[in-house]
This record gives C-alpha cells, structure tokens and sequence, in this order.
C-alpha cells in the first residue's frame, strides 16, 4: 500500500510537467486566425456598417419607412408602425458587435499614434453619430470595453456629440500623409489620407446646429 | 512415573490440540476452468478462514476439531469439502443460477458486488438480445433504474436519448459515456442542425454497437461509481464488455443466430373522416397552388363528404355559381381529376407505410484452449425501414484474442469493424421534406395510393403530381428522389499487455482506439417546392479517440480477514475531429448529385479541433473481515482546452460498504448491506473556447474580410464540477427470492462553462463563462422477486423505479434563463428556480374553474397577461420525468421461458405541433366539433368559454357563459393563434415495451448430432401504449437526441411496433 502512494507520488511528480507539454498548440484553432493584417478587419468594418446604415435594411425598413419617404408592398410592418422588436434588434446587435466591436479593435491594436486608428476612431464616431440620430441616448461611453462592463450605460446625445467631436479632432491631427499605408481596406478614400483627414468634422458639427 | 507419563500426555495433548491445526491450500477454479479470484474458504463450525489470490490459490489454517471447509463465490454453487488426509484440496466450483453478483467497475475491473460502496446495475447480453432493437440504447429502456431511455421515431437508425440520474449539464452533453472493453466510445450525432425545422436524424453513434457481440452491460450511474472516467463519468458510465473466447466451451464452438422483425407504425393521430380540402366548405381546384376555388391551401374545412349536408347547407361548395342540390355535392374537381368524387381516404396516411423487415444473422466461432483463446464474430443486419425506400445496413466484424505467453505475461486484445449504410432516412421536423407534415396538412379526400402510383408523373402545368404546389411535394416523391445516404466506417478495438511483476502485483499497458469517417448527404431534386433548382449537401466528418493507459494492480489478502485490491496508473487520451460542410445551392441538370453539377458557388465550412487530457490515476480498496469495504479513488486531469492556471485538477472519491449481514443474523435475511459515499468529478470544455480568434466574412472586392467574433472567449475559465453524495441498501432475503437495492443520491454540477448572453453594446452578443449549477437528487429502487421456485416453474419479477429532482440553481446576476430551444414561439429552457427543461409560453386566460375566457363579442379566448405585462412567460410545462420504471415477469417452465417487460415514464410533459397544426389545419378528430350538423355548419356552434363580468373599474365581478356562435375553423385556428398552453400535454405512459416466448429445445433431441444447443423465440416489442395523456402521437418522441430537441414534436415518424422470430444455434 505505501508502495502504492510512493509510486502515485512519483508518477504524479514526473507528470505534472510532462503532461502539459504540447498544450498551447494543442489548443491553438487551426481554423481561424487569431491575429489578421488591420486592413483585413478595417474592410469588414467599413463594409458591415455602410450595409446596415445606408443598405436596404436598417436606413430603409426603419428610418426611411417611419418618416414615410417610400412605402413597400412586402414586410410592410415598418410602414404601417409595426414594430417587430426581432428586426430592429438584428440592426442594434449588429451594429454594435459588427463594424463597431470591428472598429474598436483596430483602434487597440493600431499604433498610436497612426492613419490606421485615425480611420478606425473616424469610422467609428461615423457610425454612432447615425445610431444616436436614430436612436438617441445609447450605450457609447462604456460601450465596447467588455473589460470593463457587459452591460454598459446609456450616455445622453449630448455627451455622445460631444465626445464624436474630440475624438473626430483626434483623429484630424492624428492623420499623417507620410504616415502607414491604409491598404485595400479603405473602400472610402483608397488610401488618401488628406481626404481622411477632411472628411472628419463635417457631419456632426452640422447636426449639432439642429 | 506414571504421573509422570499422564503429565507428559496431558501436555503432549494440549500441545496436539496446537500442533493438530493444520494448514491446507489449493486453488479454486470454475467449472469454465478459470482461477476464481477472492473466492471465500470457510471453516465450518469456526472461526476463520482466507480467500483465494489474484491465482485463485489459497491457504488457511484449520483447526483440530474441523474437518469441512466452505468454498464460496458469489454467482457459483457453494461447495462444502470434508478434509482427509491431503493437505491441498483443489476445488471446481459450479457456475450457479443465482444473479450474477460479480460486476464489472470502472477500468473494467470485475468485482463482487458485495465489496462496492455505490450503486451498479448489471445486466447481461441476453437481456438486450431479448426483444431485439437495431439500436442498443433502446434496449435498455425500463431495465435499469434512474435511466431514461427517449426514441427520437421508429425511424431507420434513429438516434436514441439516454439521460442517467438526470440532465446535469446546462448547455453541455448530458449523455453518459460508452466504454467498450475499457475503451471509450463515441456516441456523437453531429451535423443534424436544427431538425425541429428539417434535416435529417442521422442517428447516434453507439448504434453501431452489434448486440450480438455484447457478454453484459454494466452501468454506472454517477460520479461515485464512475470518478475513475474523469471528464466524461460525471453522467455515469454505460460499460458494454464483448464477449471472447475465454468462458467459451473449450476447443472449437460455433454459434448461429438468426432474427427477424416486422414493424409497422405504433400509433398514428386520429383523423377525422367528414370534411375534405378547403376553406369555409368551398373547394375547387385548378392547379394547386390558389388559382382554383381554394386550392392553394393545405387545411381540412372545405366541403362535407356527407351529400346531405353539403345539399342543405346553402353553400355553393364548388363554386359553380349554384347552390348544391342535395345529392350533387359530391361532384367537385380535384387534382385527380375534374368532377370527381368527393370522399374520404380514411386509411390514407397508414397506407403510405409499409411493413418494415429486419433481417439479423450472426456467426461466431470460438477457440478455448490452455493457453490462448479467441472469438470471431460475423453479423449482418439488414433493415428496410416502415417508411418506404429506406434502409439501414450494417455489417460488424469482431476479433477477440487472448493468449499466455507465459507465466508472467498475457496479451489480449479485440476489434471491431462495423460499416453501416443507408441509401437513404426520411426527412423530419417541420419541412417539406418531412413526408409527415403534410399528412397533418394534407386534404382528409386526398389519396395516397394515387400519389404513390403517379410520383413520377407530371400533370399537364408540367408539375409533379401533387395536391398542392405551394407547400408540399408528392411525398413519394421526396422519398424515392430526395434522398439522404450514410456511409460510416467503424474501426474500434484496443491491445494489451499484462505483466505479472509479483504474485500480487500486475502491471497492464493498454492502447485502444475508436476511428470513424462518416459520410452523409442530403439531395433535393430539381422540382422541390423548397428548393426548385435542386441542391446537395455533403457531411464528412472523421473522428479519432486514442486512449492509452499504464496500470498497476495490486491484490494481495493481507491476512485472511484484510484484504487490499489497489490499482494506480497514467492515462492519455487524444480526441481529433475533422469536418467538410459542402452546400450546392442549385443544380444545373437535374438527378446528378455532384458537386461539379453545382449551378453557382458551392459553400464550405471545414474545421478540425484536437484536444488531449492526460492523467495520473489511482483507486485503493480494503476489505475487513468480509464486513466493511473501503473504496477511495482519485484522479487528476489535465487538459488542453483549459488554461494553464487551471488546466489540472484534482477529484476523489470515497465510498464505503458495511456487510451487516456479516455480523448481525436477521431470520431469513441472508445478506445485507448498507453503503455510501462521496465523490468528485471534474470536466473540462470544448476545445478553442480561449484565445479569440477571427471570423471570415466572403471577401469584398477580392480583399479578404476578416471580423471580430460574437462570442467573447474567456481565457479565465475554470473545469466544471460535479459533486456527487450517494447512500444505499442492498439485501436479500428468503433464499434470494427477495433481493432490494435502494439508492440515494444527491448531485451538484456546478461552475458550467456556457455561453451566456450579454449585452450586445459591449461588442459581443455571448460570453463563455463558468456559471451555473444543476443540482438533481433522487432515489432508485431495484426490487427482486420470485414468488414461485418449484422443481419446474419460476416466476421472477424484476422491478426498476427511480425518481429524480432537478433544480437549476446559481445563474448569474441579470440572467433568469438560459434557452435551449425556441419552436414556434415556445422556448424550451433552464430557468432558474425550476427542473432542468421547461417549456414556457403563452397561454389562454381562465377563470378560477378552468374554464377558458373568451372575448364576449368574438367568443375566442383571450390570451393571459402576468404581472410584469408579458404573455410569452408562462411556465407550460416540465419535460423531465418525475419518475421511471420498468417491471418485468418471467415464467419458466422447464424449457420454456416467458417475459413481458413493462416500461413507465410519470410526468414529462410534450409540446405537440403535431396537434396544434392537426387543430388549426382541421385534420384530426377533434376538429369535427362545431361542424357536425347542417345547423352548425351554416350558423356556427357555442365552443363554450366564459366571458368576465367587470365592474365600473374594470375589476373582475364574475363570470358568464359565452353566448357567441363561430366557425369551427376560427375556434381551431385559434389553437395556433393563442397557442402555446393548449398543445401541451402530460408525457406520461405505460408500454408493454418486450414480450418475449422462448423454448430452449431438449438436448436429447439432437444429442447424437452436431448440434449442442437449440433456442428458438418468438417477440414482440412496443406492443401497445397501455397508458397515455396525449392525444395522437406516441408520448416518446424527440426530433434528435440533443439537449434542445426534447420534449417538442411535430410530425412524429411514428416509432414501431415490431414482432420477430429468433433462432439461436451452437455447435
């Protein structure tokens, strides 16, 4: 019986070691990546989001059908104020966990600084200004940084348009023509980063007029 | 000197009293010629006594005065030898016919039952072999205690559920693990998808398991017993042990057996026979798909079939422009014809099946010799399902060998090849495809046969022959064109070695392996409504579990009343999985399944996980006096798809067994036995649930995409455990015609590793994370009778009965439930606070009575409302059992034996579509109310209801009868309209599940030929549903065997009914 515990403890011993050996690879994903060049994820970010703000789904069925500026003759709930809670929360979801979780990645893992982040914190005050117009106050503060919180709190309009402007400011002096390429990924401006740079503070500035 | 010598004599004397204990040894062995390992030696009118070694060999001491000593093991005749002269007394003891007592435990370690301190239940290959069923799952419903046996249909190679002691894992398998001969064994069913919405049941993987083959089923039912599997035994484990040439006759024997079954559907729903295709008692049809007089539809309120109501009741039911003359009606177009006869088919969804055929034969061929012994084993099984054109076939080689080297060293080993095939399973779940759903749709005047005849046939707009075009297909059509092939290749066997290193001390080194590829495809033909351009879909899927383990055992009787039985080792298993999802969306010529007749792009998904757990391992038993056994185990895991803070974890067990009966005598209590204990089991994850990775989206423009994922891994989980308490009785009295083992047991799964849902602003719309508890607590009872025993009669009663609780507990902050399922609006889910698997919903409102509250202007019930304002929460149902059992009586009369095996499940409760869609498409017998009579079909009926009564501040005074008269088809449209509480339905039932007649042929028949042993049975299995609550669908059902597709049914492909004819031969 002692025998028993002596030859449990070495074999316990020589394996503690041993067996973990391998492991990391093991369960490394052959799959999927887990690490992919920024533009790769800026052009999912930028093509996500303009599908879901200016496509045929959230701009169109919602926004467009509400303010009555086209009728349809199919799925015609939107139109007559039907609200189907399953559609509307498809365009929130998909907003916040496509283009923007997207977005943000890129801004954590981009130099700083760098035209990369300058285009994704572009992007990104892009897109939450159209989800505050539509929506009015939502989570924008502690969105994004599950670190942090699953469940983030709502920020007023107004603190949300005054941070878009901080960080579209940011992002203005952070672009550098001389700077890294943004490659493929930029459907909007192929890779110019003056017209990046120009592009920033137009809209918001404009809505903050209303 | 005299005084002197009788001094000396008296001395001598009392010295020869001493020096007259004399020692004696041998060996004991069974009549099959094997060493009996721990056989008991008594000495008869004293004290003392030893038990035989790991060799069989014993020695003890008897006593001057003694002369019998007592042999004894359980399940062998008791044998009693008077001493001589000899001092070594070889014994051969008889094997008996009382209950096998010897079981096998975890790492396939046979011990007597006697010396365990928790519950194992064991039962052999005959009783599965009984009343026999192509998937061995099924055969052990009603035989054991605490387990819940749920048949998806009587399908072809249909998967088959099997739950031990309760569901315990949130989200996780819940399924026991198979171990073959020590080895684990698969029993996935992957790439079912979503089969309450269509697909196929292409069945679980321990179908391939050959009944044939197996010596005895062992199950272990929690952690206590099964702590040494680490991982997986935390659902207990099912311990399946082939057979070998070993307890074989020696020299060369064969064995034949032949079987063959007929099935035919066990229950179908209850049609009604009056009212034929339609709306509002108009019918006319043009092409099927709404350019006729309702002939897009797919409901049952058209026209009477009854000439005189449809004379009477001043509808133009074909839509001629006149009114019916009585006698006329009967006279309406339809897709056989114009002016056709309008009448029932009754018989119309029964004679779409046919009598399934089941064909199985075995060969075995054993050799037993002094030194090696090996089994080989051929079976075919060939099945032609109820449904047409559906076939399983399987095919099972087994090798067994076993062979000494030489003193030290033996080797044994065994493998196994099945190759299983299908050219094809039908459809299930809510689709087209699924040949049922629009028998539940279908017009009561449809007729089958005509479909059955023409499914090849187009009409004249160029269709297949159908009777609708915008729903459904001609099902002979899905069947004989859409088909779903399976070809799976089984490799399966292990290897080992045994060194004998001491006499006491055993050294094995084993490697086992189970190896599958598994190809499935799922082919629509140009045509289909679904899919009119056609499409194929592949499946392949190879898996690989690679077990390898080193082993010490020790056995050594320390004196005769201390015994240790130790065992400690080092185990290593590697799961690899790869997968090839190839989807054509359209074919570009029709009937070619291949991917280069792919109109367009053809979708892939292809993955591979891997993951490893290595182990160190060790389990100590003690025994003391025969009266108190001491078991503890312990194991410790690491594995790969944790992190490495957490990867390694640690489990014991204890448990401990007190033979009373050993030290207290109750008249006519020949043994009893109190035990309990404590155990751990801890479990890891899937693999890759750590580090994030990124999703490929289709390229844009070229560029590659790439997106973050959903679901949030967690680099911080920790291993799942379960805690398990048990406690239990063993006794049995009266000569054994009474035997009763009681369990209780208490177990809590906690830390769960499931994906919870969050909130979708912090970037991801899932997390994983370690949260969650299932607790389930019950008893189990197994209750042995046999009130006759005579000379040629005995009549045995078996009885299984278990209760189980299970509560869901510890969900985090925010989270109520975690849903497993949504079907139609109804969620099947893990609420906190409730058993494991509720269903909740909508329901109607109802007065304090029962009744239902209707509209007082519409009379149509109104949906109920809780206090937080929603209608879609309400708690409908629990489809877990509340408890299980089986009861089996066997008569025998000299060589005739007769069984019947009863099997019941209490509670469990099932959400029928079958019977609401059956309601809202008019279909089923209950939807003749409110339609019976030419008043009720021109005026409506009073459906009943009452109607609240409320006073000036809308508070509920009382209640009214409802006065309001409507159509029979709104009142059952209704069913699906305020759906969900009305189609849900108390699951319980009572089977007569076997009934078995067997005569074993008198060997003086044939005693001057070759033959040795003759059996012929004759068999019925689920023969009839005694008891059930529900209405028109076998109360057993579920689209899969998965954790979500339980407890939900629609368009059940009804389970069989089998009757069959056994031979079994040896030579």
């Amino acid at each position: 019986m002692k025998n028993i515990k002596v030859w449990m403890l070495i074999l316990m011993v020589a394996f503690s070691n041993a067996c973990t050996k391998d492991f990391e690879s093991i369960n490394t994903n052959p799959n999927r990546p887990e690490e992919v060049p920024l533009e790769n994820v800026l052009i999912s970010a930028v093509s996500q989001g303009v599908r879901r703000t200016h496509g045929a789904s959230m701009n169109m069925t919602y926004a467009g059908l509400w303010a009555q500026h086209y009728a349809k003759i199919q799925y015609i709930d939107e139109d007559w104020y039907e609200y189907r809670p399953d559609a509307l929360t498809a365009h929130w979801d998909g907003m916040y966990t496509g283009p923007l979780a997207d977005l943000q990645d890129i801004i954590s893992r981009a130099p700083n600084p760098s035209n990369m982040r300058a285009a994704a914190m572009t992007m990104k005050a892009y897109y939450f200004s159209i989800m505050t117009d539509m929506w009015g106050n939502i989570p924008y503060s502690e969105a994004l940084d599950p670190d942090r919180t699953f469940t983030p709190v709502y920020d007023s309009q107004e603190s949300i348009y005054a941070d878009l402007i901080t960080q579209l400011k940011t992002a203005a002096d952070m672009f550098d023509a001389g700077g890294d390429n943004l490659g493929a990924g930029d459907l909007f401006y192929n890779g110019d980063v003056t017209l990046w740079k120009n592009s920033g503070c137009i809209q918001p500035d404009l809505q903050q007029q209303k | 000197m005299k005084r002197l010598l009788s001094t000396f004599a008296l001395v001598f004397a009392v010295l020869g009293i001493a020096m007259a204990q004399r020692s004696v040894t041998g060996t004991v062995t069974g009549d099959d010629g094997e060493a009996l390992i721990g056989a008991s030696v008594a000495i008869k009118g004293a004290a003392g006594g030893a038990r035989t070694d790991a060799n069989g060999k014993y020695t003890v001491n008897v006593p001057a005065g003694s002369s019998v000593l007592v042999f004894s093991y359980t399940g062998y005749n008791t044998q009693e030898v008077t001493l001589g002269a000899n001092n070594v007394v070889d014994v051969v003891l008889a094997a008996g016919v009382q209950l096998n007592e010897a079981v096998v435990t975890a790492l396939g370690i046979s011990r007597e039952q006697k010396s365990l301190g928790y519950a194992v239940q064991q039962i052999s290959g005959d009783q599965v072999r009984g009343a026999r069923d192509a998937n061995i799952v099924n055969s052990l419903s009603g035989k054991i205690a605490g387990v819940n046996v749920v048949n998806s249909s009587g399908n072809v190679g249909a998967s088959s559920r099997i739950v031990i002691r309760g569901n315990n894992s949130i989200t996780g398998e819940n399924q026991p693990l198979f171990v073959v001969n020590g080895i684990p064994v698969d029993n996935s069913n992957r790439g079912n998808g979503n089969t309450q919405f269509g697909g196929v049941d292409f069945g679980n993987a321990i179908q391939d398991i050959n009944p044939d083959d197996i010596e005895s089923i062992s199950v272990l039912k929690g952690p206590n017993a099964a702590a040494l599997y680490g991982s997986r035994g935390a659902n207990g484990v099912i311990l399946i042990t082939t057979k070998t040439g070993k307890g074989a006759q020696k020299g060369l024997g064969v064995s034949y057996s032949g079987d063959i079954g007929f099935s035919q559907p066990f229950r179908l729903p209850t049609y009604q026979n009056q009212f034929g295709q339609g709306v509002d008692f108009q019918f006319g049809y043009v092409d099927g798909t709404g350019n006729g007089l309702f002939d897009g539809v797919d409901e049952s309120w058209g026209p009477s079939f009854d000439a005189a109501i449809n004379g009477a009741d001043g509808i133009d039911n074909d839509g001629d422009g006149q009114t019916d003359e009585s006698g006329e009606g009967a006279l309406i177009d339809q897709f056989t014809g114009k002016q056709q006869p309008w009448v029932a088919h009754p018989d119309n969804v029964n004679s779409i099946f046919e009598t399934g055929i089941t064909f199985t034969n075995n060969v075995a061929v054993t050799a037993n010799g002094e030194r090696a012994n090996a089994r080989f084993s051929f079976t075919n099984m060939d099945q032609k399902g109820m449904v047409p054109n559906t076939d399983l076939k399987r095919n099972t080689f087994n090798l067994s060998l076993g062979m000494k080297l030489n003193d030290k060293i033996s080797t044994d080993g065994n493998i196994t090849y099945t190759t299983l095939n299908s050219n094809n399973r039908p459809g299930i779940g809510y689709a087209g495809d699924n040949i049922i759903q629009q028998t539940i749709w279908a017009g009561r005047q449809v007729d089958w046969d005509y479909l059955r005849a023409n499914y090849n046939q187009r009409d004249e707009m160029g269709n297949i022959v159908n009777w609708n075009h915008n729903y459904q297909n001609n099902p002979f059509f899905t069947l004989y064109n859409n088909t779903k092939p399976q070809a799976r290749n089984r490799v399966n066997g292990y290897y080992a070695v045994n060194y004998q290193l001491l006499p006491w001390l055993k050294a094995t080194g084993r490697i086992g392996t189970d190896y599958y590829n598994d190809h499935r495809e799922i082919r629509f033909e140009q045509g289909t409504v679904d899919y009119p351009n056609g499409q194929l879909q592949t499946f392949d899927y190879t898996s690989t579990e690679t077990n390898s383990d080193l082993l010490f055992t020790a056995n050594k009787n320390i004196t005769d009343n201390f015994s240790i039985l130790a065992t400690a080792g080092i185990a290593r298993r590697d799961n690899k999985l790869t997968g090839n999802e190839l989807t054509a969306q359209a074919l570009v010529v029709p009937s070619i399944f291949n991917f280069s007749n792919a109109d367009g792009a053809i979708n892939v998904n292809q993955f591979s996980q891997k993951s490893r757990i290595n182990s160190v391992l060790g389990s100590l038993s003690l025994g003391f006096y025969n009266f108190i056994y001491l078991d503890a185990s312990a194991r410790n895991d690491w594995s790969s798809t944790l992190p490495a803070s957490s990867n390694s974890y640690f489990y014991p067990a204890l448990n401990v067994g007190v033979v009373l009966s050993e030290k207290v005598s109750i008249p006519g209590i020949s043994y009893l036995k109190v035990r309990g204990g404590l155990a751990k089991a801890g479990k890891d994850t899937d693999p890759y649930r750590l580090a994030f990775v990124y999703g490929a989206l289709t390229p844009w423009g070229g560029v590659p995409s790439f997106t973050v994922p959903g679901s949030r891994p967690n680099n911080s989980l920790i291993p799942e455990t379960a805690e398990s308490a048990e406690a239990g009785l063993e006794l049995r009295a009266f000569k054994d015609r009474v035997t009763l083992d009681v369990t209780y047991y208490n177990t809590s799964y906690i830390n769960q590793i499931i994906p919870l849902n969050v909130s979708s602003s912090s970037g991801f719309t899932s997390r994983v994370a370690n949260a969650g508890t299932i607790q389930n607590n019950g008893v189990e009872v197994q209750l042995g009778l046999t009130p006759v025993n005579s000379n040629d009669f005995r009549w045995d009663i078996n009885l299984n009965w278990a209760k189980n609780n299970s509560m869901v507990k510890d969900l985090p902050d925010g989270v109520t439930e975690i849903t497993l399922n949504t079907n139609w609006g109804l969620r099947l889910v893990a609420r906190e606070g409730e058993p494991y698997g509720v269903l909740v919903g909508r329901r109607v409102k109802r007065a304090p009575d029962g009744q239902i509250i209707v509209s007082p202007t519409t009379g149509r019930p109104i949906q109920d409302v809780d206090a937080n304002g929603s209608n879609t929460n309400f708690v409908l149902g629990t489809i877990t059992p509340d408890w299980t059992g089986g009861i089996r009586n066997t008569f025998t009369y000299k060589n005739l034996s007769l069984s019947a095996l009863i099997d019941m499940r209490q509670g469990s409760d099932v959400f029928s579509m079958t019977y609401i869609f059956g309601r809202y498409a008019g279909v089923l017998d209950e939807s003749l109310e409110g339609r019976r009579t030419v008043d009720e079909v021109k005026n409506g009926y009073n459906f009943g209801g009452v109607y609240e009564v409320k006073d000036a501040s809308g508070a509920v005074t009382g209640y009214e009868a409802n006065t309001v008269l409507q159509s029979a088809e709104q009142w059952n449209a209704d069913f699906y309209n305020r759906r969900h509480d009305r189609g849900v339905f108390d699951g319980s039932f009572v089977k007569l599940r076997e009934l078995t007649l067997s005569y074993n042929l008198p060997k003086t028949w044939f005693s001057n030929s070759f033959v040795s042993g003759l059996r012929i049975a004759a068999y019925g299995r689920n023969l009839a549903l005694l008891k059930s609550n529900i209405p028109h669908v076998d109360p057993e059902t579920a689209f899969d065997n998965s954790n979500a597709m339980q407890g939900i049914e629609f368009g059940q492909l009804p389970s069989a009914r089998t009757f069959g004819l056994t031979v079994g031969a040896n030579f």
